[in-house]
């Protein structure tokens, strides 16, 4: 374990000639998350591990040569869900691999406890829909009730959910539609958009409201924001979660064959 | 009034029904659903249905209606769970509106 030599560690030296991997972060961004502590990097010759603390649960990623250097350093896995609790590993891959990565990771004691489907859409021509009920861009102001919406509503292992401080940006770059029923959070949108894409990261209902007019009103009121600036969208979905495929299909979006694989080690009960 | 409104939704049943295939056509009653679980149209066409129901109001009736909207959602009964509670429903919006 090298984690002490954290600070000095320069990532692109380590990870140099390293391909395999599960980690899509520039490298900027890690170096820097490295140089505050925020990632911990564990390697020797053959392969790196960087350790993020989430805020609930640690996420592990890998760089080695191919799925033979996670095999032969089994040992430096251990210690790192040894030393930690709630250890995840995400990797995403085309559907035909999933086999092949259950496989990979059962041998060395993970199981899958979970796969996010990818979906998505291109718009080629603009439609606007009808917003049912007023949504609103969520304000500071929610913040406390986004939160407790988003912990009682999802798994935090699987559902990429946003620390606090990540909810204050979102909030800040008008990224979360809301609708209130009674003055109070009954649904919202979390979504992120790049140059040319927008991605539906996390719709959320409350319970009692869960009947498709709130998620189609939400999922209106974002197309209808993106009509003149976007073509591409795309959103990740729980393989379980039946209840939204309806709304989605009606959206236009469909399963792209790229999915999430979620490991977790095998002592971990689901 | 109350006859006049069971039309008015007769007849944007029929008209959604056009838009509905053979084996999701629907018709008045008190056991369809028209949200929630085990509702009888998906979201789009509950949508559909209330576009229909809210522009014939105001042909027939001269009235501007906005069904759906926040109040009528946080009801404990939900006025769109079935015809017979939407009709209720607009009967009781009309009698504000006069």
């Amino acid at each position: 374990m090298e984690d002490e030599k954290n600070k000095k560690i320069i990532l692109y030296n380590l990870i140099k000639g390293k391909r395999y991997s599960n980690c899509f972060i520039p490298i900027t961004t890690l170096q820097s998350k490295i140089d505050s502590l925020e990632i911990i990097a564990y390697y020797n010759s053959d392969i790196v591990y960087l350790v993020e603390k989430k805020e609930k649960y640690i996420q592990v990623y890998f760089y080695c040569k191919d799925s033979n250097d996670i095999y032969d350093n089994v040992k430096l896995l251990n210690e790192i869900v040894n030393k930690y609790k709630d250890v995840v590993i995400s990797i995403i891959a085309s559907r035909e691999s999933k086999i092949t990565y259950v496989d990979m990771f059962k041998n060395i004691g993970f199981i899958l406890y979970n796969t996010h489907v990818r979906k998505s859409v291109n718009i080629n021509e603009q439609k606007n829909y009808r917003e049912l009920l007023d949504t609103l861009y969520a304000t500071d102001q929610d913040k406390e009730c986004i939160e407790s919406l988003l912990h009682s509503s999802f798994d935090y292992k699987t559902s990429f959910l946003p620390s606090s401080e990540e909810l204050s940006t979102l909030l800040n770059q008008q990224s979360i539609i809301k609708i209130d029923i009674n003055n109070e959070l009954a649904g919202l949108l979390i979504f992120e958009d790049t140059k040319y894409k927008s991605y539906a990261r996390i719709l959320c209902i409350k319970e009692k409201y869960r009947n498709n007019v709130l998620g189609y009103s939400l999922f209106a009121k974002y197309f209808n924001m993106h009509v003149n600036t976007t073509k591409q969208f795309y959103l990740w979905v729980d393989e379980d979660n039946k209840n939204v495929v309806g709304l989605h299909n009606k959206f236009g979006y469909k399963e792209d064959g790229i999915e999430n694989y979620i490991f977790v080690p095998e002592t971990i009960d689901r | 009034m109350k006859n006049q409104i069971r039309n008015i939704i007769n007849e944007a049943i029929s008209e959604l029904n056009e838009q509905l295939d053979d084996d999701k056509q629907l018709e008045y009653s008190d056991s369809v659903r028209l949200i929630g679980k085990h509702a009888a149209i998906d979201s789009m066409e509950f949508v559909t249905f209330i576009t229909i129901l809210e522009e014939l109001i105001e042909d027939e009736l001269d009235v501007n209606m906005k069904l759906v909207s926040d109040k009528a959602f946080s009801r404990e009964r939900s006025p769109f769970l079935s015809f017979k509670t939407l009709e209720e429903f607009i009967e009781e919006l009309l009698s504000k509106e006069v």
